[in-house]
């Protein structure tokens, strides 16, 4: 919001220069830059908005930061018409319109603005248009209170605050027509609406050059509704983005009462009557101070009587100030931010000065520190894994491919991103092909969320381009696997190029390969979390040597390696500690269609020194099986 | 004879053998005709047949040890070892090396500074229910509060889902999950990923990466927290800072501050807006079913891209997200 350095020097004589004003703003109410000139940009925050969205709560937080006096013109008006019968205001429901005060006066002309009151507008950012439209401008700007005028001659049998009806129009001052509906609030009068409540005035009954009779409004309305039509017009404006944050009901005669002064001193206004249709005001607040509790909360050694400076400066009342180390406090009325003792120590601290806090180490009893288990798997990961050459990527959460099981976004930022990701898979194929351009062979992973309609999950993603890509994936990712405690793992074809990965019947990820030099691979960390919680186990060493033996086969090509392992395996032969495939080529002898495989066949004993003719007759198993199943040729 | 006693000895002997005669030497004295290992072989026939059996494999297997210590020396020390011509100023091999990502860098720091201040490490689900990320946070529906965080809505339905559900905009909702489980005092960080609305420049990201942090006690104070975030800071940046301290707004704090930092050497002269914190609300604990008037504490929020950019002079947000490793491998 935009502020007049020129006015707030007016209303806070001895305020300091510009520049040292915003600093302390800043270091003491609320984030503020300099703009060109007069001009300086204040970020409110938004529960402020009742008393600090114009200069007079700017110079009242001025006053309090650097201890000054204000000059604030806010007398209240005293014997004045009222309730005449010339002015008719009716409000149909006031819990939208808790407050609705109207005057009506007489003008001699309406003229133009006095030149400093133009200058104060422009530092604001509005513009002058006709003494009475400016009048009420900077009334909104000294005060917070927005004000709208009517020509009263064009208002027909008084106004009326209702909601609109559906499909009803509005055409604003700049000319723009509004479709409202029945959650809007409309100031309306017998032939139809007049204002868009709360957020712009209408062009009917709008103040001409020529208008001889106003009809002066300074209403409350309610800040749920405000902020729910200024959404869905969208239309922000001076009025709406104050009524939206909400405003003390309060403020609404505080507003009316000055615009009154200023249109009779500077145009000569008359004023004929006036109505004033209020719901209950809210009562007074007093909260109490424990100036013991607030050390304890902040960690300062504050005594009583500076807290009580403190929040006297901001014009709160001090009551009950007998009692050693608490008093009652009452805050403003326009403070609809103070409500509880919490609310009271934020303003002593600010003003006392954040900086001025000493840093105090916490005395707390010692608990030992926990780090949750999935934080622990992913570093892990994250370790093992880049120590194989993999390096991280990190991806966006949105993409443009749509799954049947993929949320989907309400409002997506573009096309590209419309939906939550429920793989890493696609985007890191994507990421091999980016980097294809400055890199050979390229080893990548991701660690992240995923959704679908199930709900949300963490998933490892691996992806790489080099020759037999599948090959070293399903290496690294045994010896991953086996990193973070899982060792009985299994790599189960599932179609031609895909494979799924399980333990004990968990599926907990899967293999694709997209073509001989290029695979990736999908887990599921949420349910690897759960098979690995066990700890190392210490197994003997073994005492007893291992023998070896090797095995040469020729096959036809279309036979998988793991169609031979599997007869291998189900020959449950005695004391084999591990088949291995340690050799592999195809078009053996120049014969595209077969390929030889070598195999080693480890066996080792727990209980003694194997001899070679019990090795012997089992190894002879494996050839015998291998030719009769699988037609293989031993080499 | 005792087999073990001879095998030390002859190891040790075997440790200070420097040429090929103190080697050959060490054959013929074990292993050669009359040497100590032959001779026990030799005697084996004059055992029991049970005797034999235990002392020969032994004996055996002593045997076939020294021979390969004898081969492996004999390797080391003669000519063909030592003349051997190898090129020393070839360059060495190239490994394949990997990197982390340097968000997981900084986010590891982070987390490792804080572990040693005794804070846990959680985290929490990034796709949030409006009540969490919201209400149960004191961020009034329908008030301008609210657009402090614009958000990406969820538009499919998912099972027993109650309340809206939405891309979380920030890591605090995990303050009410963990205190709901949780009882104080206890002090924990949260990072992770994060979601905002809005256009992308080279200082915002429709997602990024945030740290939560929470310690709650019956004592906790302000000035603890000023104490926790200036150690943080000093030991993240390893540089000499200057802090500032600001007021500021967030519905689920009060007092809320804005902590600024400032490098003190090398002309970085600006002030540095980092964190957004405070003392947690009372409505907050409320909302988490614990009782206010017994409980103090504070919460902070910091962007880790923002850190990590300040950190390794990164000057673009988005670089993070292009999965580029030209960027990735200088980490």
């Amino acid at each position: 919001m935009k502020f007049s350095y020129a006015f707030i020097k007016k209303l806070v004589p001895q305020a300091p220069a510009k520049a040292k004003l915003i600093d302390g703003l800043n270091m003491k109410a609320f984030e503020t830059e300099p703009l060109p000139g007069d001009a300086f940009e204040v970020k409110l925050s938004p529960n402020r908005y009742s008393d600090a969205a114009s200069h007079w709560g700017i110079a009242r937080e001025a006053a309090a930061i650097f201890n000054l006096k204000t000059k604030i013109e806010d007398k209240r008006i005293v014997n004045f018409p009222e309730d005449k019968g010339l002015l008719k205001i009716k409000v149909l429901d006031k819990k939208l319109c808790p407050r609705y005060a109207g005057r009506l006066f007489e003008l001699k002309k309406v003229g133009s603005s006095p030149q400093w009151m133009k200058k104060i507008l422009d530092s604001c950012g509005l513009r002058p248009i006709n003494g009475v439209v400016d009048i009420m401008n900077y009334v909104m700007l000294e005060t917070g209170q927005p004000l709208h005028a009517f020509d009263a001659n064009e208002i027909e049998k008084g106004i009326i605050v209702r909601n609109a009806k559906n499909k009803e129009e509005v055409t604003s001052l700049d000319g723009v027509k509004y479709h409202l509906d029945e959650k809007d609030i409309v100031i309306a009068d017998n032939k139809g609406p007049l204002a868009i409540a709360g957020v712009k005035g209408g062009k009917r009954a709008e103040v001409y050059k020529n208008t001889k009779r106003i009809i002066v409004e300074a209403a409350n309305f309610d800040q749920v509704s405000i902020y729910k039509t200024m959404k869905k017009l969208p239309l922000v404006t001076d009025a709406s983005l104050r009524f939206s944050h909400g405003l003390n009901p309060r403020l609404a005669i505080v507003g009316i009462d000055r615009a009154t002064i200023l249109l009779r001193n500077i145009l000569g206004a008359k004023l004929l009557d006036s109505m004033d249709v209020s719901a209950k005001l809210p009562g007074k607040k007093v909260i109490e101070f424990d100036v013991d509790k607030f050390n304890k909360f902040i960690g300062l050694n504050l005594d009583k009587k500076s807290a009580i400076t403190y929040l006297k400066r901001l014009g709160f009342i001090i009551r009950d100030s007998k009692k050693t180390n608490s008093f009652l406090v009452e805050p403003s009325v326009l403070r609809d931010d103070i409500n509880i003792f919490e609310d009271l120590a934020e303003e002593v601290v600010r003003l006392c000065g954040l900086n001025e806090l000493k840093s105090l180490p916490p005395v707390v009893g010692l608990h030992p520190a926990e780090v949750q288990d999935d934080v622990v798997l992913k570093n892990k990961i994250r370790k093992i894994l880049v120590g194989f050459g993999f390096s991280e990527v990190y991806n966006y959460s949105f993409v443009g491919q749509k799954d049947k099981d993929s949320l989907e976004l309400e409002n997506p930022i573009s096309q590209d991103k419309k939906y939550l990701r429920i793989s890493l898979s696609l985007v890191l194929k994507g990421n091999l092909r980016a980097n294809s351009k400055d890199f050979g062979n390229i080893r990548i992973f991701e660690v992240s969320r995923v959704w679908s309609t199930k709900g949300e999950s963490l998933h490892l993603g691996i992806a790489l381009k080099e020759e037999d890509a599948l090959l070293h994936l399903k290496g690294v990712l045994s010896h991953l696997l086996e990193g973070v405690g899982l060792v009985e793992i299994l790599m189960r074809p599932d179609g031609k190029n895909h494979l799924l990965i399980e333990s004990d019947h968990d599926i907990f990820g899967s293999i694709e390969v997209v073509h001989k030099g290029e695979a990736v691979a999908e887990i599921n960390l949420d349910n690897l979390v759960k098979l690995t919680l066990g700890e190392n186990e210490y197994h003997p060493l073994p005492k007893y040597p291992a023998v070896m033996r090797d095995i040469s086969i020729v096959v036809p090509t279309e036979v998988r390696v793991g169609e031979v392992m599997e007869v291998i395996d189900n020959l449950s032969l005695k004391d084999v500690e591990d088949v291995d495939l340690i050799d592999y080529f195809e078009k053996f002898g120049g014969d595209p269609k077969k390929k030889s495989l070598t195999f080693r066949i480890v066996f080792r004993s727990g209980e003694k020194t194997l001899r070679d003719g019990e090795v012997d007759t089992e190894f002879a198993k494996v050839s015998r099986a291998l030719t009769n199943s699988l037609k293989a040729v031993i080499r | 004879m005792d087999i073990e006693s001879l095998r030390k000895r002859a190891l040790d002997e075997a440790e200070g053998i420097e040429d090929i005669k103190q080697l050959e030497f060490f054959r013929v004295k074990y292993l050669g005709r009359k040497g100590e290992l032959t001779d026990i072989l030799r005697s084996l026939k004059g055992l029991s047949l049970n005797e034999r059996k235990n002392l020969g494999q032994a004996a055996n297997k002593l045997r076939r040890e020294l021979e390969e210590v004898v081969e492996f020396k004999h390797k080391e020390l003669s000519a063909e070892g030592k003349d051997e011509f190898i090129d020393i100023t070839r360059p060495g091999k190239k490994v394949a090396v990997g990197h982390l990502h340097p968000l997981t860098k900084i986010e590891d720091e982070i987390k490792e500074i804080f572990t040693s201040l005794n804070f846990s490490i959680v985290e929490g689900p990034e796709l949030e229910s409006e009540y969490y990320n919201f209400d149960a946070l004191n961020i009034p529906p329908s008030h301008p509060a609210r657009d402090m965080w614009d958000t990406f809505w969820i538009k499919s339905k998912i099972k027993n889902q109650k309340s809206k559900l939405l891309m979380r905009t920030h890591t605090s909702p995990m303050q009410i999950r963990y205190m709901e489980t949780h009882k104080p005092p206890f002090q924990i960080i949260v990072p992770g990923r994060v979601f905002r609305y809005e256009a992308t420049d080279a200082s915002h990201e429709i997602n990024f990466y945030q740290l939560e942090g929470l310690m709650v006690g019956e004592n906790i104070s302000l000035a603890n927290f000023k104490f926790v975030i200036e150690a943080f800071f000093k030991r993240l940046f390893k540089e000499k800072i200057e802090f500032r301290f600001r007021p500021s707004y967030f519905p689920f704090v009060e007092p809320a501050v804005e902590v600024d930092i400032k490098f003190a050497t090398k002309g970085r002269g600006e002030w540095l807006e980092v964190m957004g914190a405070g003392m947690v609300h009372p409505r907050v604990f409320e909302a988490a079913h614990l009782n206010p008037r017994d409980l103090q504490g504070f919460a902070f929020g910091v962007g880790i891209e923002r850190l990590a950019m300040i950190k390794y002079k990164i000057p673009d947000i988005r670089m993070f997200y292009t999965g580029d490793l030209k960027f990735i491998n200088q980490f």
